[in-house]
C-alpha cells in the first residue's frame, strides 16, 4: 500500500505534462482570448451602425449620433372639373409628379447639440426643409432650436407628411399655417410626456434659399397635451391651442389654398394681396384615438388689421374620421401623430399590411364683406384609403370633391406611392 | 521485480499523460475560442466607423477613407445707418439668412488619391471644394486639380468654420478665392514651412465655368512659423502671397460687402474697368501667445491698363486682436488657423465652453487715378461662444465708414449681427 501515493504522484505528473504539451502550442489559449478581448474592446468614439426606422450610427458612449435618410412620394392625379370652374380657373388636367424627394443627415454632438440638414429636390433646386441646430436640456429654458423649421402651430402641420392620413393636409393648412420659417424657438415636454409646449420668434422666409430683409417678425406658440391616455396610447384624447402674432413683410399678406390637390396650381379661394398691419391667428385642435378608430379636428381663425376698414376676420375648420380595418391604431408621439406600424407586414406569412379608411370635411371662409375681403368660400369632402405595406411604405388613394362657392366643382382621384428610409 | 515496477510506473505516467491531453482538448473552451476568432475576424477592407471631428470611415488597412459631413450657419443682422449714408444708399433692412448650408463627402483612395465634393445650398447650389488630389508625390509633394482656393491670404485660407469674425475683412476683396485650377503644395520641416503654387482660371462657383481665351491666374504663397513652442500655444507666423492675373475679358472689378453678408449691396465698388493684367501682393503676420492672438495682413494690387491709360494701385489690410477669456488658444496648422477646442464643453459639469473677445480694424482703398471705387474703414468687435468644438454662437458689431471718391463722405453703417453655427 506504500506505493499508492507514488502512483498518485506519478499519474498527476503524467496528466500535468499531458496538459502542458497541449497548451505549449505557439499561442496559448490565454493569449488567444486576450487577443479576442483586445479586438472586441471598442473605442468609445466607434460607431455602432444599425437599422431603426432608418440608418442609424451611434457612438458607443452615446455622445455622438448620426442618421442619414430620406423620403420619396410619387403622385398621380386624375381631375375632372365642371365647365364653370374651368372657365374661371383654366383647364384642370391629369398629372403626375414627385410630390416630395428629400434627403437628410441629422445627428447629435456631445449629447448636447443636435443638427439636421434636410433638402427637398422635388422642385428642381434643393428646397430647405428642416435645416437647424439645437441645444438640448438648457437649464430653465428647455430645448433650443435655431434655423429653418416648422413654426409650432396646428396639429396637422406638425404631423409629418409621412404620417398624415390624407395625401394633402386640409384646406386650413395652406391658408392659415405658417409652416417652416427661419427662427429661434424653445420647446419642452412636461408631466411625464403629457404636456408639450413650444414658443418661437420667426421671420417669413419663403424663398429658396431662405433669406429675408425687412421688418417682418412673427411670434408663434403652441401648447398641447394628452388629457387622457390609456393602453399605452391605444386610447387617448389630445387637445391643443396655437397662437401666432405676425407682422407681414411689406405690410402685405395673402390667404389662399390649393383644393387639397397638389397637381393643380389653381387656388379657388384667394384673398389676393391684402395690405395689412398686424395679423393675429388662433388655432384649436382636438383628436381622439380609440383603438382603430380616430377622430381629429381643428379650427383656425385669422384677425387681419386692414387699414381704413374694420379688421378682417377669416376662418376655417376640418373634421376627420379614420378606421384601421386591420386593427392598428394611430401612434402619438411628442404632441403629434407618428409612424403607423402594421400588425403584420404585407406578404410576411399571410400578412396584408395595415388598411385604413378615412373621410374628412373641411371648409375655409375667406369672405369678410365689412372689411372688403372677398376671397371666397370653399368646402371639400375627401375619402381616403391607405395601405401600409410595412412601417416605411404606403400606397394612398384619395377622392376629393372640392366645392368653391358659386365657382363650379372639381373632382379629383389621386394616388400616392411613398417610401421613407 | 524492479522491471515490473518500472513498467507500471511508465504505464501510469503514459495513461496520465493521455488523460491530460484529452482533458485539454476535450474542453469545449478551445472550440468556443476558435468560433469567436472566426466571428471577429476583420478583413483589410472592412471599415471602422468612428467620430473624430465628424463622421469617418477608415478601412482597417488605412488605404481607404471616407468622411461625410457639412456645416450650417444661420445669420441674423440688424442695421442702423446715419443720415449721410441714407442720402447715398438705401439703408439695408434687418435680415435673416443661411450664410452657409454645406454638405460634403471626402476621402482617400489607395492611400494615394484624395477627393472632396462639397456643395453649398445656401447660395443656389454653388461648388465649394470639389477636387481630386495626389498625395506623397516625389519632389512636388501634393497635387490638386479641380475647384479650390487659390493659395493667397491667411484669412481667405482659414475656413469659415474657424474665422474669429463672422465675415472676412473688407480687404478680402483682393483674394482670388476659389477657382478651377491645378496646384502643387507641401508642408516641410515638421509643417513649419508651407508652400503652394497653382494655375487657375477665374470660373467662379455657381457652377464653375469659363469660356474665354483670356483669364488666367498664377498664384503662389509661402509661409513659415519661425517661432513655435508648446505645441502651438505660442507661435509666430509669417507669410507672403503673390498672384499674377489676366482678366476674363477686357475688365477687372474689385468690390466688397461691409463685413456683413445680409446687406446684399457693395458700398465700395470699382465697377468693371478696362485692364490688361494685375499683380497682387499679400503680406501676412500672426502671433499666438496662449489665449492672446494678433493677426494682420496687407495687400497691394497693381493693375496695368490698356495703352494710354495710367496703371492703378489699390491697397487694403486689417489688424485684429483676440483673447480667450477661458484660456484656450487659437489652433495653427500648416500655415492657417483651425478648430478651437474648448477646455470644457458647455454644460459638461460646470463647463462654460470657450469665450473669446476680439477687435479688428480693416481698410480698403479702391480709389486711384481715374478709378473711384471708394474707400472703406471698418471697426469690428466680436464676442464668440464655443459651446463645444463643433458649435458656436457669434456676435459682431461692425461700424463701416464709407467714402466715395477721395474726400467724399458716404456716411456710416452700423451692423449688429449674430451667427449660430454647427459643423458635423
Amino acid at each position: 500500500m506504500k506505493s499508492f501515493p507514488c502512483i498518485l504522484i506519478l499519474s498527476a505528473l503524467g496528466i500535468f505534462s499531458g496538459v502542458q504539451s497541449v497548451n505549449a502550442d505557439p499561442v496559448s489559449l490565454e493569449d488567444r482570448v486576450k487577443a479576442l478581448e483586445e479586438k472586441l474592446e471598442k473605442n468609445p468614439r466607434d460607431f455602432r451602425v444599425y437599422w431603426k426606422n432608418g440608418l442609424n450610427l451611434d457612438s458607443r458612449d452615446k455622445q455622438f449620433k448620426y442618421r442619414i435618410g430620406g423620403r420619396m412620394q410619387y403622385d398621380w392625379a386624375f381631375l375632372s372639373a365642371d365647365s364653370r370652374l374651368e372657365s374661371l380657373f383654366g383647364p384642370q388636367n391629369n398629372g403626375a409628379e414627385a410630390r416630395r424627394a428629400r434627403l437628410f443627415i441629422s445627428g447629435l454632438l456631445y449629447n448636447r447639440v443636435m443638427f439636421k440638414a434636410q433638402y427637398d429636390f422635388a422642385s428642381g433646386s434643393p428646397a430647405f426643409k428642416d435645416v437647424f441646430l439645437g441645444v438640448l436640456r438648457v437649464p430653465v429654458l428647455g430645448n433650443l432650436l435655431i434655423g429653418h423649421f416648422q413654426e409650432p402651430f396646428s396639429l396637422e402641420e406638425l404631423t409629418s407628411n409621412k404620417y398624415i392620413t390624407f395625401m394633402e393636409r386640409s384646406l386650413l393648412f395652406e391658408t392659415f399655417n405658417p409652416d417652416r420659417n427661419l427662427g429661434i424657438a424653445f420647446y419642452d415636454r412636461e408631466l411625464n410626456d403629457r404636456l408639450f409646449w413650444a414658443v418661437g420668434v420667426f421671420r417669413d422666409t419663403r424663398e429658396t434659399p431662405p433669406v429675408t430683409q425687412g421688418g417682418d417678425y412673427a411670434l408663434t406658440g403652441r401648447v398641447a397635451g394628452l388629457l387622457w391616455v390609456a393602453e399605452k396610447g391605444r386610447k387617448l384624447l389630445h387637445l391643443g391651442l396655437s397662437y401666432s402674432h405676425r407682422k407681414p413683410r411689406n405690410d402685405s399678406i395673402q390667404f389662399r389654398t390649393r383644393p387639397e390637390v397638389h397637381l393643380t396650381d389653381s387656388r379657388f379661394v384667394d384673398t389676393g394681396v391684402l395690405f395689412s398691419g398686424d395679423v393675429d391667428q388662433v388655432n384649436g385642435e382636438a383628436a381622439v384615438v380609440y383603438g382603430p378608430l380616430s377622430l381629429q379636428g381643428e379650427y383656425s381663425r385669422a384677425f387681419v388689421t386692414v387699414p381704413a376698414a374694420p379688421d378682417a376676420d377669416l376662418d376655417g375648420f376640418y373634421a376627420q374620421v379614420s378606421w384601421f380595418l386591420t386593427g392598428e391604431h394611430r401612434p402619438y408621439k411628442g404632441g403629434s401623430f407618428a409612424r403607423v406600424l402594421p400588425k403584420k407586414n404585407f406578404l410576411e406569412g399571410n400578412g396584408v399590411g395595415a388598411w385604413q379608411i378615412a373621410v374628412r370635411y373641411s371648409q375655409v371662409d375667406l369672405n369678410d364683406s365689412a372689411a372688403g375681403v372677398r376671397g371666397g368660400f370653399q368646402e371639400d369632402v375627401t375619402f381616403g384609403l391607405n395601405w401600409y405595406l410595412n412601417p416605411h411604405v404606403r400606397a394612398m388613394f384619395n377622392y376629393v370633391n372640392a366645392d368653391p362657392q358659386a365657382a363650379g366643382e372639381l373632382n379629383a382621384f389621386q394616388f400616392r406611392f411613398q417610401v421613407d428610409f | 521485480m524492479k522491471f515490473v515496477v518500472g513498467i507500471i510506473v511508465i504505464s501510469i505516467l503514459l495513461i496520465g499523460f493521455w488523460i491530460g491531453i484529452a482533458a485539454a482538448n476535450d474542453s469545449d473552451l478551445e472550440h468556443r475560442v476558435r468560433t469567436l476568432e472566426q466571428q471577429v475576424k476583420t478583413k483589410d477592407n472592412d471599415f471602422r466607423v468612428y467620430f473624430k471631428n465628424g463622421l469617418r470611415f477608415d478601412t482597417r488597412d488605412k488605404k481607404f477613407k471616407y468622411q461625410i459631413g457639412g456645416r450650417i450657419q444661420t445669420d441674423f443682422a440688424f442695421y442702423n445707418a446715419d443720415s449721410t449714408f441714407k442720402a447715398n444708399f438705401n439703408e439695408p433692412g434687418n435680415g435673416a439668412e443661411f450664410r452657409r448650408a454645406r454638405f460634403f463627402i471626402s476621402g482617400l483612395l489607395y492611400n494615394r488619391i484624395v477627393f472632396k465634393a462639397e456643395y453649398d445650398f445656401a447660395d443656389q447650389t454653388s461648388f465649394k471644394n470639389v477636387y481630386l488630389g495626389f498625395i506623397q508625390l516625389p519632389v512636388v509633394g501634393n497635387f490638386n486639380v479641380g475647384h479650390f482656393k487659390e493659395p493667397f491670404s491667411l484669412e481667405e485660407l482659414t475656413s469659415s468654420k474657424y474665422l474669429t469674425f463672422m465675415e472676412r475683412s473688407v480687404a478680402n476683396a483682393f483674394a482670388p478665392g476659389r477657382n478651377v485650377g491645378v496646384a502643387i503644395f507641401d508642408a516641410v520641416t515638421q509643417d513649419r514651412i508651407t508652400w503652394a503654387v497653382g494655375v487657375f482660371r477665374p470660373t467662379g462657383s455657381a457652377p464653375p465655368r469659363i469660356q474665354s481665351d483670356d483669364g488666367y491666374n498664377v498664384t503662389f504663397r509661402v509661409t513659415g512659423a519661425p517661432w513655435y513652442r508648446e505645441k502651438g500655444a505660442q507661435l509666430l507666423h509669417l507669410g507672403f502671397g503673390y498672384s499674377f492675373s489676366t482678366p476674363d475679358g477686357p475688365t477687372f472689378d474689385f468690390d466688397t460687402e461691409p463685413e456683413s453678408n445680409l446687406t446684399a449691396t457693395k458700398f465700395v465698388d470699382t465697377g468693371a474697368f478696362s485692364a490688361e493684367k494685375a499683380n497682387r501682393f499679400g503680406f501676412e503676420a500672426a502671433a499666438v501667445l496662449h489665449a492672446f492672438s494678433v493677426q494682420g495682413e496687407y495687400f497691394l494690387v497693381t493693375v496695368d491698363r490698356p495703352s494710354g491709360l495710367a496703371s492703378v494701385d489699390f491697397n487694403g489690410g486689417y489688424m485684429e486682436v483676440s483673447y480667450f477669456l477661458t484660456g484656450e488658444h487659437r489652433k495653427y496648422k500648416k500655415g492657417k488657423f483651425g478648430r478651437v477646442t474648448p477646455r470644457k464643453n458647455f454644460l459638461e459639469g460646470s463647463g462654460l465652453g470657450a469665450w473669446q473677445v476680439a477687435a479688428r480694424f480693416s481698410s480698403i482703398d479702391l480709389n486711384d487715378g481715374a478709378i473711384t471705387g471708394g474707400e472703406e474703414n471698418n471697426i469690428a468687435l466680436a464676442l464668440n461662444w464655443y459651446l463645444n468644438a463643433h458649435t458656436r454662437l457669434m456676435f459682431n458689431y461692425v461700424r463701416a465708414d464709407i467714402d466715395g471718391a477721395p474726400g467724399v463722405d458716404f456716411g456710416n453703417l452700423n451692423t449688429y449681427q449674430f451667427r449660430f453655427q454647427v459643423d458635423f
